[in-house]
């Protein structure tokens, strides 16, 4: 299916050539896939950050708006730059890159730093770099200690 | 390139909007205040090579379903009605 694939303009920081990307969302779990049309092999796990992250907010600045083809009319008049709120970005979607560690998996971290856009109308997606430092690369996937016993419990 | 010498809080104004200023000096490590308007991107120059690392990471070809598998059985993803 043609219409769940995104074009990256700037293509992702580290796969620079790689432009088409297919969406594939999980059922019942807010995790998708995001596969590379033109490298089969070349994927990545996203997660919706809001879900584990509350408060996380997505400030996109006005190249990267262009870019994702944002209205800039449903901008507030006098305001710089775009506060990604998905309830009034409805056509945005944020995600983030999932890291998996397969030696230990409480080691999963995900990628807050650089959230992956996609804009579901216009088919166009952006790695946005925050330029917000609090937001980590490697923000752990699991605060709580009990994960690692619970882990050892599901995998033995 | 300009180059120029700064001491301690002085500044640098770039355009009519930016100015730089010199916070503190310690060692080799100087810490810089930039005023900017909200629509300029400022960001450290590695970061962007941290994210290509985390890419090239985070990368998952055929182990794919597997990964999946693993996240929903962990339960990372909270209930929503929890």
């Amino acid at each position: 299916m043609n219409n769940n694939v995104y074009y990256f303009a700037q293509g992702l920081p580290g796969f620079e050539d790689l432009r088409r990307f297919r969406l594939v969302e999980e059922e019942g779990v807010p995790f998708a896939r995001l596969i590379s049309v033109e490298e089969e092999r070349i994927g990545f796990i996203l997660i919706r950050p809001a879900l584990l992250f509350p408060d996380y907010g997505v400030e996109v600045d006005d190249k990267s708006a262009e870019t994702l083809k944002l209205n800039p009319a449903a901008n507030e008049a006098g305001s710089a730059n775009t506060n990604l709120d998905e309830k009034q970005n409805i056509n945005v979607d944020i995600w983030a890159i999932v890291t998996m560690n397969k030696e230990d998996f409480a080691q999963n971290t995900v990628n807050l730093r650089a959230p992956i856009l996609l804009n579901n109308i216009h088919k166009v997606g952006i790695q946005l770099i925050l330029m917000d430092e609090k937001y980590l690369t490697k923000q752990p996937l699991i605060k709580d200690k009990s994960f690692s016993q619970e882990q050892e419990g599901a995998v033995g | 390139m300009l180059v120029l010498t700064r001491k301690l809080n002085e500044t640098i104004k770039i355009g009519d909007d930016i100015e730089i200023t010199v916070v503190a000096i310690s060692g080799d490590t100087v810490r810089i205040g930039i005023e900017a308007p909200r629509e300029v991107r400022v960001l450290r120059s590695e970061v962007y090579g941290e994210i290509q690392r985390q890419n090239r990471e985070a990368v998952t070809g055929e182990e794919f379903s597997q990964a999946l598998k693993i996240l929903k059985d962990f339960k990372i993803i909270k209930k929503e009605n929890s």
